[in-house]
Formats: C-alpha cells, sequence, structure tokens
C-alpha cells in the first residue's frame, strides 16, 4: 500500500476542500514531510488517515465527536469528509469515509480505473486484508502518545495483528474453519439415528470432551495475555527497585536479580542431567537384567570348563576316527550294533568341535561386555547422581540466599520501597495464582485429549459396523490431519519470522544504541530489551521510543520482503506507509540522528510530520536528500497578533509564515514546499 | 560417481529444472486448495459469507476422500 494523495474536506481545523497533500511514492526520495507547529494540525492529519481507513481517532485526541470544521459550521455546512488515494498491488484505489451531522460515517472504497470509479464490497474487510485495523495505531504512530507499544499492546489482540501483517491470516482461518466443520460432523454424528446405546455414549463423549477442550483453550488464551502483563508490570516495579534512590534496596534487589539469574542456571543444568540420566538408562537400562543373565552364563561355562564338561574333553574328529577304524581308544573293537559301539557314536552329539568353541568364545565375550558394560553404566549414573545431587545443593544455597536477601529488603522501612516491595509481592502472588492455573489446564487438557483420542479410535472400530460412522469419522480424521499440517507450517513460519525480525531490529540497536543490549521477541510477539544473562532490562522513554520505532520499522520492512512470496499459502507481504507524528519528541540528539537514518532505509514509504523544534539541525541534516515531498501546514486566525509569534520557517532560503492573524476564518491551510 | 556421471546430472537438471522444486505431499496440497478458497471468498471481490466458505471447503474435503477411495 502506498498513499498517494489525501484530501480533508471540512475536517476538524481544515476548511473547505483546499487542504490536498500528495505524498511522495519515488522509491529514493521516499519521505513526505510536513511541518507544523503545535496545535495546527499535525495530530488532525494523521486522525484523518486513521479515521478514513478504520474509523480510529488516536487515544489523545480532544472533542472526538467534533469532527465537522467549525468554521464550516459557523457557514451552515453540517458534513465532513476525507478522501485517502492509495496503490495497492498496482492498482489505485480511493477510500472516502463521510459524516453528515452525527449519523454514522459511511465508508466507501472505489477502484479506480482510467477516472472510471468501480465501488469495492465488504471495504472494511479489504482494507484489514492490507492493514490489519489492530496494527493501524502503529503504522501511523503518534509519537507523543505512545511511546510504549508494549504497554499497550492487549496480548492476543497484538499478536494476532502482527501475525496478519506476517501473512498468517488465511491459514489460521483455514484452521477455524475446518475446526467449526469437523464440530458439525460431531453434531451429524450425535443426531445419527438408531444407534446402540455404547455408540451413542460414545459420541457423547467426544462431544463433550471436544466442547470442554475449546474452553479451556480459550481460558488458556486469556491466561497466558494475563501472565504477560502481569510480568511487564513486574519487570516495571524491578526496575524501579534497581534504580531506586535506597541504595541498600538498590544493592539488594540487583544481588537478588543475580541469584534469580543462577538460579535459572542451576535448573537449566538439572534438567541437562535429568535428560542425560533419562538417556542413559534408556540406552543402557537392560544391562540391569543382561547382567545378572550374563553372571549366570560365565559362572555355568567357568563351573562346566572347570569339571573339563565344556568344551567336552573329546573332540569330534577323534569319536569319527575310531568309529571309523573300529577300534576304541582302550583297545577294545567297536563293531555296528555292539554296545561299545552305540557308546562312541552317541559321544558325537557332545564331542568338541570347531562351531561349539566358537559358540562358546562368543559367550564368554558377551558375557564379559555385559560386565564391562555394567561397569561403566554404573559409574557414569554414579556421576550423573553426583552431579544432580550438587546441583540441588547448590539449588538449595541460592533458594536460602534468595530469602534471605528478599526478607532484608522487605525490612527495609522507607516508604518508597516498602510500596515497590509491595507491589512486586502482588505481581509474584498473582503470576503464581496465573502459572498454578496454566499449569491445571495444561493438565487437564493432556487428560481431554488423551480421552478424545481412545473415544475417537473405539468409535473407528464401530465404523467397521456403522457405514454412517465410519464416514464421519473419517471425515474428521481427515479434518483434523489438515489441521495439525496447518499448525506445524504456521509455527514455523512464525519462529523464522521472529528470528527475521529480531535480527533486524538487533542491527538497528547495535548500529545505533549507547548500550550493548539484544532485542528478544517473546511468544506473543511482545519485545524487550535484555542483557547478556539473558535477563530484562528496563529503557528509558528514549530507548523505548527508539526500540518501538525499529521494532514497526523491521515489520514493514519484513513485509515488503515477503511481497514477492507466492501466496499459496501465507498472504503475500505489502508495502505499508509508515506514517509517523512527532516521532524525536522523547529523543537525544544521538537517537534522532540514529532514528533519522534508518527509518528511510527501512520503509518504502515515510511521511513525517514534525514541528520546527524536532526538525531543525540534527534531524534537517539528516532526511533533507530523502525528501521527495514537503509541506507547511499555515494556521489563519481571525484574532489580532498583539505580539504572538508568526512562527517563521526558512526551508530552502525562502521563509513561511506559520501563523497568520486579522484573517477573514479560524482555520489551517497547507502550503505545498516542493 | 565419475565426473561424467556428475555432468550428466547437471545436464538432466538444467534440461529438467522443475525436478529441484519442493513436491507437496497430497497433504499440502489440498491445504493449499483450501488456502485458495480462503482468499477467494475472504479477499476476492466476491467476498461471500462464512457459511458459504465453509460449505466449499467441506465441499472440497469430502471429494477428495471420495476420490482417495475411488
Amino acid at each position: 500500500m502506498l498513499l498517494q494523495k489525501l484530501k480533508l474536506v471540512n475536517f476538524r481545523q481544515f476548511y473547505s476542500d483546499v487542504t490536498v497533500i500528495e505524498f511522495s511514492t519515488d522509491s529514493d526520495k521516499n519521505i513526505t514531510l510536513i511541518h507544523g507547529e503545535n496545535g495546527v494540525g499535525k495530530t488532525t492529519l494523521l486522525n484523518a488517515i486513521l479515521w478514513c481507513l478504520y474509523e480510529k481517532l488516536t487515544h489523545d485526541f480532544e472533542r472526538p465527536k467534533e469532527l465537522i470544521c467549525l468554521q464550516s459550521v459557523k457557514e451552515g455546512n453540517t458534513s465532513c469528509r476525507v478522501e485517502l488515494n492509495f496503490e495497492y498491488e498496482g492498482k489505485e484505489y480511493l477510500a472516502q469515509r463521510t459524516l453528515q451531522n452525527t449519523q454514522q460515517a459511511n465508508f466507501k472504497l472505489f477502484e479506480v480505473t482510467d477516472s472510471n470509479y468501480a465501488e469495492v464490497p465488504n471495504p472494511k474487510a479489504f482494507i484489514n486484508s492490507i492493514l490489519p485495523d489492530d496494527m493501524a495505531e502503529y503504522f501511523f504512530f503518534h509519537g507523543e502518545g505512545i511511546s510504549n507499544i508494549n504497554a499497550k499492546k492487549s496480548g492476543e489482540k497484538f499478536k494476532r495483528a502482527i501475525r496478519d501483517i506476517l501473512g498468517f491470516r488465511l491459514a489460521e482461518t483455514a484452521i477455524d474453519d475446518l475446526k467449526d466443520i469437523n464440530k458439525k460432523w460431531t453434531r451429524e454424528l450425535a443426531s445419527l439415528q438408531n444407534l446402540s446405546q455404547e455408540q451413542s455414549l460414545l459420541i457423547k463423549k467426544k462431544k463433550n470432551s471436544e466442547e470442554r477442550i475449546a474452553d479451556l483453550n480459550s481460558k488458556q488464551i486469556k491466561l497466558v495475555d494475563e501472565r504477560e502483563i502481569n510480568q511487564v508490570d513486574l519487570e516495571k516495579v524491578l526496575e524501579e527497585l534497581r534504580t531506586c534512590s535506597h541504595n541498600d534496596a538498590k544493592t539488594l534487589q540487583r544481588e537478588i536479580d543475580s541469584l534469580i539469574s543462577r538460579s535459572k542456571r542451576v535448573d537449566s543444568s538439572i534438567n541437562l542431567a535429568k535428560v542425560e540420566k533419562q538417556g542413559l538408562i534408556k540406552k543402557y537400562g537392560w544391562i540391569i537384567f543382561g547382567q545378572k543373565l550374563a553372571n549366570e552364563g560365565l559362572g555355568f561355562i567357568d563351573e562346566q570348563s572347570l569339571k573339563a564338561r565344556l568344551p567336552a574333553p573329546y573332540d569330534e574328529t577323534l569319536v569319527k576316527d575310531l568309529i571309523e577304524q573300529e577300534s576304541c581308544i582302550c583297545g577294545r573293537a567297536l563293531k555296528l550294533g555292539t554296545d561299545e559301539y552305540l557308546k562312541v557314536t552317541s559321544l558325537i552329539e557332545t564331542a568338541d568341535n570347531a562351531i561349539i568353541r566358537n559358540k562358546l568364545l562368543k559367550s564368554r565375550s558377551a558375557g564379559t561386555n555385559i560386565k564391562g558394560r555394567f561397569t561403566d553404566f554404573l559409574s557414569d549414573l554414579e556421576r550423573i547422581e553426583k552431579n544432580l545431587s550438587k546441583l540441588d545443593d547448590d539449588k538449595r544455597d541460592i533458594s536460602n540466599e534468595l530469602a534471605e536477601k528478599q526478607k532484608t529488603l522487605s525490612d527495609i522501612d522507607v516508604e518508597v520501597v516498602k510500596n515497590l516491595e509491595k507491589l512486586k509481592y502482588n505481581c509474584n502472588s498473582a503470576l503464581a495464582v496465573i502459572n498454578q492455573k496454566i499449569g491445571s489446564n495444561e493438565r487437564s487438557l493432556n487428560i481431554l485429549s488423551s480421552e478424545l483420542l481412545a473415544t475417537d479410535s473405539k468409535l473407528k472400530r464401530f465404523g467397521a459396523e456403522d457405514v454412517r460412522i465410519s464416514r464421519l469419522t473419517e471425515h474428521q480424521s481427515y479434518a483434523q490431519e489438515l489441521i495439525e499440517l496447518c499448525g506445524v507450517k504456521l509455527d514455523q513460519y512464525e519462529k523464522d519470522s521472529k528470528l527475521t525480525i529480531a535480527k533486524k531490529v538487533n542491527e538497528t540497536l547495535q548500529e545505533f544504541s549507547r548500550k550493548d543490549f539484544k532485542v528478544k521477541v517473546g511468544d506473543d510477539f511482545s519485545f524487550y530489551l535484555v542483557r547478556e544473562d539473558g535477563q530484562r532490562v528496563a529503557k528509558s522513554k528514549g530507548e523505548n521510543l527508539l526500540l518501538n520505532l525499529s521494532f514497526v520499522s523491521a515489520l514493514i520492512e519484513f513485509a515488503q520482503m515477503r511481497s514477492g512470496a507466492s501466496g499459496d499459502f501465507l498472504v503475500s507481504g505489502t508495502t505499508a506507509p509508515f506514517v509517523i507524528d512527532a516521532p524525536f519528541g522523547e529523543l537525544d540528539n544521538t537517537y534522532k540522528r540514529a532514528t533519522a537514518e534508518f527509518l528511510p532505509k527501512r520503509s518504502r514509504q515515510l511521511i513525517f510530520l514534525l514541528s520546527s523544534s524536532h526538525w531543525l539541525g540534527t534531524v534537517d541534516d539528516t532526511i533533507k536528500n530523502k525528501i521527495g515531498s514537503e509541506y507547511v501546514l499555515v494556521s489563519s486566525k481571525t484574532s489580532m497578533q498583539n505580539g504572538k509569534p508568526e512562527d517563521k520557517l526558512m526551508i530552502n532560503r525562502k521563509e513561511y509564515i506559520q501563523s497568520l492573524y486579522n484573517q477573514d476564518k479560524d482555520a489551517t491551510f497547507i502550503e505545498k514546499v516542493r | 560417481m565419475s565426473v561424467e556421471d556428475i555432468l550428466k546430472e547437471l545436464q538432466d537438471i538444467q534440461e529438467h529444472p522443475e525436478v529441484l522444486l519442493d513436491v507437496d505431499s497430497e497433504m499440502e496440497t489440498v491445504l493449499k486448495k483450501i488456502i485458495k478458497i480462503e482468499r477467494r471468498h475472504l479477499y476476492g471481490l466476491d467476498s461471500t459469507s462464512v457459511t458459504k466458505r465453509r460449505s466449499a471447503i467441506q465441499e472440497l474435503l469430502i471429494d477428495n476422500l471420495k476420490n482417495k477411495v475411488g
């Protein structure tokens, strides 16, 4: 989506239909710069775009119900309109929102071809498919109103919106649709007539399990959201403690942080040791039983060898020779059919030969091998157990130290520390309750899922007797297989996307941030700065703004990168505009330069709404070669000047007066610079 | 494998580059067909109701299963 033209008709302070802004669509000079002093209408322009596309306004937009220009109302006008021309996938569109009196605003979208306007049905869904509603405030960014996206975001909605930008919408809807179709088939199963009592019971059980799973899943999503919000709150409190004016409290909280990090490392070592132990038992556990067998086997062989029974003390060849020669060693004749002959012949069965010697050798070697492995197995197991026991001791020591430090911190009798400690306690308690609920839900979900699997498998067996059951269960298995495949593919894409976005943000931070922190993208796309040891760090307002802007610009760049994708699974990416009102407010000169440098590189189209204090100097120097279109907002006032400033602005050696007094109208007009 | 064999393989790939493309499994092909239905019903200029969209997907699944059995 590339914004082409914005037209305001009697919208707020923009009088009549003379306000037209043509945005730069040039890929080299991709910045449209709109100058305006405070209160002249910069935020109104941002809101005009938001209102036109989504019927939304920024939360700090004053008097949101008075959208019609007061000057025009005085002249009897009762409507206002915003028109936005944009290009999307090679086609031109015109979005138009009109407000008549106080009625519901009317939204229309047209596809424009050679001055012909074809109305697009379902315009809201169409706009959402390009830039989702829930992400609007990030692409149309009010810098003064938002300095922390994480604090503002609302969990699942935010995640959903980002997944939309990443192109997940169609595949996610496909999963929802397939689940719904499966539910419908379960209902069909339940409505089958002439079923046996057992069949009816099974179907009822299946329906019940499915409903409970769906219910638990939706509860789980809410809980995970709640946990994230609490974690953000807790992090804020911890950061306040780490940086508070009370030195002891500050030091103690930092020591607690370090102990928590150590405790996490020990936990992870314990898990690794447990995995190693399980692996060892899985691979060599049979040796415990094999060893007994080997001992018995070797004992038997040794005993028989001692008694000279194994191998037999007579060789097979010797016995055969005696029979052939018809004469025993003792000199007796071995005539066919005689007792002597039969006795000597029977010795062949037990006589020693190459095969028996080989078997004996192998058995002895196998037995010895098992005994050796058993010793190795025992020593490995002992090593792991010792390690586990040491880790458990470490864990206990850390827990004790942690409890001690925590107690000392809680005992500090200073108001500010006490309050923060109380907040910390509340957050931790809330988190513990939430985690418990999540764990309990997980267990219930596992049980229900196993039950459902068992019920499905029993039902399938009934399918052999009833073709109706067989047909429906087969359909359900097919749909379920598709749901799982779709889920696996989406998970992989999500993982890859997070890595790419985090990489892009980290590149920006590495280049421009003063501190050596890294960004981490969480499960719900929350993003936060972490130290080397993985601990979250709180950010200054400026760092927050830098992080948020770099996150959104990375998202924009990523969406743009994906615009050439085939689109047969994910929705192809899109070129999104980045409209930013007062982005530099919280930034010092270094961060201002950094932001002014990376934003035009990351975004295909950038629209800056700036006051002279944000623009003059650093920002002007950094972006002047990238500006493709530039305007100045001029405030016309009926009041007398009476010493008030004219707000002169010098652009390209031409002077622009931003405040005109003693005029016949109170309104804002726009003057084109280039 | 001799150098001649490798050259022959490379020549085959040059003549039939499609062999390098990922081959979708049967289920992946069905999934793509479902996505196509989603796109048509959600974003197409003839965007329609949820019921119609789900009916179209259901029909596709049943047809595919019939063909499998057939």
